[in-house]
C-alpha cells in the first residue's frame, strides 16, 4: 500500500463519518469556523511531514506521492486541503533557495505541526510583483519591515511567514527580496495580524493579513541574494503551480461522485436519469475531463524531477488547464443535479460547497491568466519547430511511465525560462509513429499537428500582450495536455486493467481539450459509453475516478 | 449625440429616482443592505419596492393596476435586479401564479388575485415535488372531487413563498390515472380555507438567493371550494406550457440587471487599478475581456427584449422563442458572469471587499433563473423537439411568407395589448424570425443603410448575416440527420440540446440584427453606426464556430470607448442606454 491509500484509509469515508466528514465540513463552512480538529488529525497522521524533503527530516521525496496524497484530502474537503497545504507552498521557496540554516529553521517548525504563510499579495498589488508597498530597509546588520500584506493564506495562524518586500526604490525585477520570518522570534510584535477576510469559499479558511510595523529581522532571514525575490518566488511557483491541480482533482472526484449517486437513483419517466443520453454524456465527458486532468497534473509533478529545466512551461500549462477544466465540469454537472446543485443541505449539499472552494483554485498562486501570459512569452520559442532529439525520446518513459523510478528533485536545475524546449509536444512525432492502425486517436493527433503549424505562423502577426496571443497560448496549452494524454495512454496501455489498454478514455480526453482549443470535436458514442460504465463500475467498487484507482475508506 | 430613452423605461426610471444609487449604503436596496441581508439569510427589505407600486405592475389595466406593457415590466425588474437579484425575484415571485390568473381565471378569481396583488400580498406555484421534479406525468399531489369542492393531498419541495403567499396555484392530479389531460390548477386560496389541512416544511437552505423564502408545503385533505379550480378540469399542463412562455420571459429581468452590476463593478475595479506600470485597462486582453462582456449584455437585452415584446406583438411565436430566449440569456450571463468574475480576479471571491461583495452574491444568485421555473435541460429539450418540423417548414416557405416583425422589433412602436389567446402549445408554420435571417442579405443592400453606415462596418455586417445564414442551413441539415435513424427517443439525445443551443443563439443574433434594422432611427449615434452589432454578430458566430481571428480594432475600440462613457456618465450597458440613478445619490 503505497502512502496515498493508506491516508485514504486512515481517514475513513466522508459521506458517513471519518475524519473529515463532509456533513461536518458544511457545518464548520456555515459557521465560518477554522476546521482545527481536522488539520490536527492531519498532523497526527503525519502529513505535515510530507511537505518537508527528506534531507531535513520529513518524507517528502517524489512531487506524485505529494499529488496523491493532497487529493485524498481534497476530496474531503478543500478548506482543509487549502488551510494544511499552504504549508508546503509557503516553503516551497525557502527549500530551493534558502541556506542550510533556513531550511533546518523551517523544517524544524513544520515537522512541529506549525504552519507557515507565503505572503506576496497586498491590496493594491496582486499579480504585479514589481512593485510593492511593502519595504525591508537594510538598517546595520538588519532588515526593518514595513508595509501590510492583505489576502493572505494562514497569516493570521502561521507561525513562519514568507514575505516578498521592496529592497530596491525603483520598481522591477530586481526590486524584492524574499525572507523567512519567525513571528515568534523577538521582533515578531510589530508584526500583527489583520481581521479575517469573508470569502465566497473555503469560508473557513484562515485568510487574512500581516501588518508590519517596523519589524526588525536579522540579515540571515533573506532567502537568496538581495533583489532575488521575485526570481526565487517564481521558481518555488512551478513548484506549486504544478501540484496545485490535487486540489482540483479532489474536488472533481467528489462532485462527479455524488451527481453520479443522485443521477443513479433519481427515476424520470421509469429509467433512471443515468440513462438518460444527456446526462450520460455530461457523466462520461467529466470523467474524461478529469483522467485528462490527471495525466497533466502527473506528467507535471513528474517533470520536476526528470527535466526541471522545463518546468516553466509544464507549471503553467497545469495550473492554467486543470483547475478551470474542473470548474467547467462542474458547471456541467449541476445540471444534472438540477435543484439539488443549488441546496446547502441535503445529501448533494457538498457539491455547492465544493464548487465555490474549488474556485479558488484558478485563481490563487497566480492566476490562470498570469499563467497564460507567462507562457504567451514563451510562445514564439516554443512554436518553433523542432525535430525529435535522442534526449527527448529517451526521457520518455520517466515522464509518461507512472511505474518508472523518478530521479531525485534537484532545485538548481530549475530554469526562469525552458528555452523554447518542452518534451511532451516535442515528442508527439514519436507518439504518433506508435499508433496502431486504425486508431480514432490518428485524426486528432494530426489535427494537433496541423494546429502547430498553422498558430506558429499566425504567431508571427499577432501583437504581444494582443487577445489573440492570449488565445494561442491557451490553445498550445491544450495541445500539451492532449500529447501529455497520448504519451500516457501509449505508455501505461499494457499496466494490466483492459480499460487502461482501450483508448476510449484518450479519445475522450484528446476531444475534449481539441474542443476547449477552438477545434469542435465530438466524443464518439461508443467512448462515451465505456467511459459511462467505467465510472459506474468504480463507484460500485468504491474505488477512486482515476487511471490508477485506490481502494476508497469503506462506509460507515 | 441623440439620447433616445424608450418610453418603456419611464416607470423604471421612476423607481430608479426612489431607490437611489445603490452603493450609497444608507438606500434602500443598496448593496450593503443586500448583501447584509444574504450573510443573515433575511429577506430583503421590500418596503420601497412596495411603496413605489411595483406590484401594480403585475396586475393589468382592466382590474385597476399598471400593467399595460410588458416591456415596462422587464425595465422595472431590471432596475431592481441591478440592485439584488433575490430582492427582484423575491417580489416578482408573484408573476407565474399572476399570469395564470389572467390568462385562465374568472372573474371572480381574477379580481381575488388582482385584490392580494394591489393590497401587497403574494402568490406562489406549487408545482414540482421532490421525487419528481419537471416529471410533471408523476406528480403524486391530487386534488380529489368531494361533495363540497376538492380534497387536496401530498407534497410540494421547494416552493418559493409557500407560507408567506396569499395564495397558492398547486398543480394536483385530478384523473386517477394522469395522462395528458389528468392534471389541474388549483388555487389555495389561505383566506378560504381550513389551515389545519396545510402544513410547511422547514425553510430550505440554497446557495443563493439565500435571503428568499423556499419552503415546502405538505397538504393533508385539506378541503378546497369547487371554484379553487383555475380553468377547465385536464387543464393543469396546457395551461403551465402556455403561461410558462410569458412567465419564463419575466423571469429573465432581474438577471439581466445583475449583470449591469457585475460589469460595472469589474470596470469601477480595472478603471482604478494600476498594473505593470499602467492602468489595468490599458492592458488589451483585459480591455476585450471587457468588450466582449459588453457584447454579452446587449444580445442578452436583444434577446430578451424580443421575447417581451413578442408577448404583445407575436404571442403565437413565444413557443419557440421564449425557451430560445431563456436558454440564451441564463447561459449568456452565467459565462460572462465567469469571465467578469476573472477580470475581477481576487475581489470576485470577497464577500466584504469590493462594492461591498456584491459579485459573488450575483455569483451564487444568477443560477436561480436557469434552474427555476421550466429551466435547464427539460426547456431546451422541449424546444429542440420542436426544432426539425420548425426547420423544415421555414425551409420550405417562401421568402415572403414572413409576416412582419417590425411591430416587435421597432422599439419605436407602441404595443398592441398582450393576447393571451395566441399563445400556442406547438409551433405553426415557418418562424419568421429564421425566414428575416435568411432574407437580411437584400435589406443590407438598401442605399439608406449604405449612405448612412461605414463602408466597413456594414461589409462586416453583410459578412456575419451571411456566415450565421450558413450556420442556420448547417443546423437544418443536422437536425434532418436527428430526424431519422435514432427512433423515437431521438427527442433526447444529447445532439438534440446541442441544437436546440444553437438555435438559440441564432435566436439572439438574429434579434440583435433585426433590432437594428427596425429601430436604428431612434438610436443614439452609437447604436446607429453599427459596429456593435457587427462585433455581437461575430460573438453569436464564435459561439457557433470557433476560429481564430484578429479582432477589429478600429470597432473594439470604439466599443470599449462606449463602456466607458456609458460608466462614467452612469447610464445602463443596454443598446438604449437608458439613464441610471446618479452616482451618490440618495433617497
Ligand atoms: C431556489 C429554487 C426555487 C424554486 N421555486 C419553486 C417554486 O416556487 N415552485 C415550484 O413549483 N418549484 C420551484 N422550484 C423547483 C424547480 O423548478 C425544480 O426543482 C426544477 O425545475 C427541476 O427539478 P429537479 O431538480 O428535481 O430535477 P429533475 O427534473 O428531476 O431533473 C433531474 C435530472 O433529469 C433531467 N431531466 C428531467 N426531465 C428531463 C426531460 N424531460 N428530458 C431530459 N432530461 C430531463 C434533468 O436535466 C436533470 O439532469 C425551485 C427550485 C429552486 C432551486
Ligand atoms: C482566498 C484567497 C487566498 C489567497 N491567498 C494568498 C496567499 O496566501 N498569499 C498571497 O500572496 N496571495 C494570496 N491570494 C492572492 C491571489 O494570489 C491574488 O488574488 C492574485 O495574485 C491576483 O491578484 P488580484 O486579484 O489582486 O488582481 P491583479 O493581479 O491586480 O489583476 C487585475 C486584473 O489584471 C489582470 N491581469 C493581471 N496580470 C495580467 C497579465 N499579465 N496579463 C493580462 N492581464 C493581467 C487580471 O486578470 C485582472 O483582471 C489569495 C487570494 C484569495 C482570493
Amino acid at each position: 500500500m503505497n502512502a496515498a491509500e493508506r491516508l485514504e484509509l486512515a481517514l475513513g469515508d466522508p459521506s458517513s463519518g471519518g475524519v473529515i466528514a463532509f456533513a461536518r465540513m458544511l457545518e464548520l463552512d456555515e459557521l465560518e469556523a477554522y476546521p482545527e480538529a481536522e488539520c490536527r488529525a492531519l498532523d497526527a497522521l503525519g502529513l505535515n511531514a510530507h511537505y518537508v524533503p527528506q534531507a531535513l527530516g520529513g518524507r517528502l521525496t517524489a512531487f506524485p506521492e505529494l499529488l496523491a496524497l493532497v487529493r485524498v484530502v481534497a476530496r474531503r474537503d478543500l478548506t482543509v486541503a487549502i488551510a494544511h497545504a499552504k504549508s508546503f507552498l509557503a516553503a516551497a521557496p525557502v527549500w530551493i533557495a534558502g541556506s542550510d540554516a533556513q531550511r533546518r529553521q523551517l523544517a524544524s517548525l513544520l515537522l512541529a505541526g506549525d504552519q507557515a504563510a507565503l505572503c506576496l499579495t497586498e491590496r493594491d498589488h496582486g499579480s504585479d510583483l514589481q512593485d510593492l508597498d511593502t519595504t525591508a530597509t537594510s538598517v546595520g546588520g538588519s532588515y526593518v519591515l514595513s508595509g501590510e500584506k492583505w489576502l493572505i493564506n494562514n497569516a493570521t495562524r502561521g507561525r513562519a511567514l514568507v514575505v516578498l518586500a521592496r529592497t530596491a526604490s525603483a520598481a522591477g525585477p530586481r526590486s524584492a527580496s524574499l525572507f523567512l520570518v519567525d513571528t515568534q522570534a523577538p521582533s515578531g510584535g510589530a508584526i500583527e495580524p489583520t481581521a479575517k477576510l469573508k470569502t465566497a469559499g473555503i469560508r473557513g479558511a484562515d485568510i487574512s493579513g500581516a501588518r508590519f510595523r517596523g519589524a526588525v529581522v536579522p540579515v540571515d532571514a533573506r532567502i537568496g541574494p538581495e533583489g532575488h525575490g521575485l526570481e526565487i518566488v517564481l521558481k518555488g511557483l512551478f513548484v506549486t503551480r504544478s501540484l496545485i491541480g490535487a486540489l482540483s482533482l479532489g474536488a472533481a472526484d467528489t462532485g462527479l461522485r455524488v451527481v453520479l449517486e443522485f443521477a443513479r437513483s433519481r427515476r424520470i419517466r421509469g429509467q433512471p436519469v443515468t440513462q438518460l443520453p444527456h446526462a450520460r454524456a455530461i457523466l462520461a465527458e467529466a470523467f474524461a475531463d478529469l483522467l485528462a486532468c490527471e495525466v497533466l497534473a502527473q506528467t507535471a509533478a513528474r517533470a520536476l524531477h526528470v527535466v526541471p529545466e522545463q518546468a516553466s512551461v509544464l507549471s503553467a500549462v497545469a495550473k492554467l488547464i486543470v483547475p478551470t477544466s474542473v470548474d467547467a465540469s462542474l458547471r456541467r454537472l449541476a445540471v444534472v443535479l438540477g435543484a439539488r446543485h443549488y441546496l446547502r443541505e441535503g445529501a448533494q449539499g457538498v457539491f455547492q460547497k465544493l464548487a465555490r472552494d474549488a474556485a479558488l483554485v484558478a485563481l490563487f498562486d497566480g492566476s490562470t491568466v498570469v499563467n497564460l501570459s507567462l507562457l504567451a512569452l514563451q510562445l514564439p520559442r516554443l512554436a518553433a519547430p523542432r525535430s525529435v532529439d535522442a534526449a527527448v525520446a529517451a526521457r520518455g518513459p520517466a515522464l509518461f511511465d507512472g511505474a518508472q523510478d523518478l530521479p531525485a528533485f534537484d532545485a538548481s536545475r530549475l530554469a526562469l525560462v525552458s528555452r523554447g524546449r518542452d518534451d511532451v509536444l516535442e515528442a508527439l512525432p514519436l507518439a504518433i509513429r506508435a499508433l496502431p492502425a486504425g486508431s480514432a486517436l490518428r485524426p486528432r493527433v494530426d489535427s494537433i499537428a496541423t494546429a502547430l503549424t498553422a498558430d506558429a505562423l499566425a504567431l508571427a502577426t499577432v501583437a504581444p500582450e494582443s487577445p489573440e496571443l492570449f488565445a494561442l497560448a491557451e490553445r498550445h496549452a491544450c495541445f500539451v495536455a492532449a500529447a501529455a494524454c497520448v504519451h500516457s495512454w501509449l505508455a501505461n496501455r499494457g499496466a494490466g486493467d483492459a480499460f487502461l489498454a482501450d483508448e476510449a478514455w484518450v479519445v475522450a480526453a484528446v476531444s475534449g481539450l481539441l474542443t476547449r482549443a477552438g477545434i469542435p470535436t465530438p466524443v464518439p458514442p461508443a467512448c462515451r459509453e465505456t467511459l459511462a460504465l467505467r465510472l459506474e463500475s468504480l463507484a460500485d467498487a468504491h474505488r477512486s475516478f482515476s487511471l490508477f484507482p485506490i481502494p476508497l475508506a469503506a462506509r460507515g | 449625440m441623440a439620447e433616445a430613452v424608450p418610453s418603456a423605461y419611464g416607470p423604471a426610471e421612476a423607481l430608479e429616482q426612489t431607490l437611489g444609487d445603490p452603493l450609497v449604503d444608507s438606500n434602500p436596496l443598496s448593496f450593503r443592505s443586500t448583501v447584509e441581508h444574504d450573510e443573515r439569510e433575511e429577506r430583503p427589505d421590500l418596503t420601497a419596492l412596495d411603496a413605489a407600486g411595483l406590484g401594480r405592475h403585475y396586475v393589468p389595466a382592466a382590474l385597476d393596476g399598471a400593467l399595460a406593457s410588458h416591456e415596462a415590466l422587464f425595465w422595472l425588474l431590471r432596475s431592481v435586479g441591478r440592485r439584488d437579484v433575490t430582492a427582484a425575484t423575491s417580489h416578482a415571485v408573484s408573476l407565474p401564479a399572476a399570469v395564470l390568473a389572467w390568462h385562465a381565471g374568472t372573474p371572480a378569481q381574477q379580481a381575488r388575485v388582482a385584490e392580494i396583488l394591489l393590497g401587497g400580498g403574494q402568490l406562489s406555484i406549487a408545482f414540482h415535488e421532490q421525487e419528481h421534479g419537471n416529471d410533471f406525468m408523476a406528480t403524486e399531489v391530487a386534488a380529489e372531487p368531494t361533495a363540497t369542492g376538492f380534497s387536496l393531498r401530498g407534497e410540494k419541495w421547494v416552493v418559493a413563498n409557500a407560507r408567506r403567499s396569499a395564495l397558492l396555484v398547486v398543480l394536483a392530479r385530478t384523473a386517477a390515472e394522469g395522462g395528458a389531460r389528468g392534471f389541474s390548477l388549483v388555487l389555495v386560496d389561505k383566506a378560504r380555507i381550513d389551515p389545519s389541512g396545510m402544513e410547511f416544511l422547514e425553510r430550505f437552505k440554497t446557495l443563493g438567493v439565500r435571503g428568499q423564502d423556499i419552503d415546502g408545503v405538505r397538504f393533508s385533505d385539506l378541503a378546497l371550494p369547487p371554484d379553487a379550480l383555475l380553468g377547465a378540469p385536464g387543464s393543469g399542463f396546457e395551461l403551465s406550457l402556455k403561461c410558462s412562455q410569458v412567465s419564463r420571459t419575466l423571469s429573465l429581468g432581474p438577471l439581466v440587471g445583475a449583470l449591469d452590476t457585475a460589469l460595472r463593478s469589474s470596470v469601477a475595479f480595472l478603471d482604478a487599478r494600476r498594473l505593470y506600470g499602467e492602468p489595468a485597462l490599458a492592458i488589451p486582453a483585459v480591455r476585450a475581456a471587457v468588450v466582449d462582456a459588453f457584447l454579452d449584455i446587449l444580445l442578452v437585452e436583444c434577446a430578451t427584449l424580443a421575447c417581451t415584446r413578442a408577448i404583445h406583438a407575436a404571442p403565437d411565436r413565444l413557443v419557440t422563442w421564449a425557451p430560445a430566449g431563456k436558454a440564451f440569456v441564463t447561459e449568456t450571463a452565467e459565462s460572462a458572469l465567469h469571465d467578469l468574475s476573472v477580470l475581477l480576479g481576487a475581489r470576485f471571491y470577497l464577500r466584504d471587499a469590493w462594492w461591498q461583495g456584491i459579485f459573488q452574491k450575483i455569483v451564487r444568485d444568477a443560477p436561480l433563473t436557469r434552474v427555476s421555473h421550466f429551466g435547464g435541460v427539460v426547456s431546451l429539450a422541449h424546444l429542440g423537439a420542436a426544432l426539425p418540423a420548425l426547420y423544415e417548414r421555414t425551409a420550405a416557405a417562401a421568402d415572403a411568407a414572413g409576416a412582419s416583425l417590425a411591430p416587435v422589433f421597432d422599439l419605436g412602436r407602441p404595443l398592441d395589448p398582450a393576447d393571451g389567446t395566441r399563445l400556442r402549445l406547438v409551433p405553426h408554420g415557418a418562424d419568421p424570425l429564421l425566414l428575416a435571417l435568411r432574407t437580411a442579405h437584400e435589406r443590407l443592400e438598401s442605399g439608406a443603410l449604405a449612405s448612412e453606415t461605414e463602408p466597413v462596418i456594414l461589409l462586416g455586417i453583410r459578412s456575419e448575416v451571411a456566415r450565421l445564414r450558413t450556420e442556420s442551413d448547417a443546423l437544418r441539415a443536422f437536425l434532418e440527420t436527428l430526424r431519422a435513424p435514432h427512433g423515437p427517443g431521438h427527442g433526447r439525445a444529447p445532439e438534440m440540446l446541442t441544437a436546440a443551443r444553437r438555435h438559440a443563439a441564432l435566436f439572439a443574433g438574429t434579434a440583435a440584427l433585426l433590432f437594428w434594422l427596425e429601430s436604428r432611427g431612434g438610436l443614439d449615434d452609437f447604436g446607429k453606426a453599427g459596429a456593435w452589432l457587427h462585433l455581437a454578430l461575430r460573438r453569436v458566430r464564435q459561439r457557433l464556430q470557433p476560429a481564430l481571428e484578429v479582432r477589429p480594432v478600429e470597432e473594439d475600440t470604439s466599443v470599449s470607448a462606449r463602456v466607458m462613457d456609458l460608466f462614467h456618465r452612469d447610464r445602463w450597458f443596454s443598446l438604449l442606454a437608458p439613464p441610471l440613478a446618479a452616482r451618490g445619490s440618495r433617497r
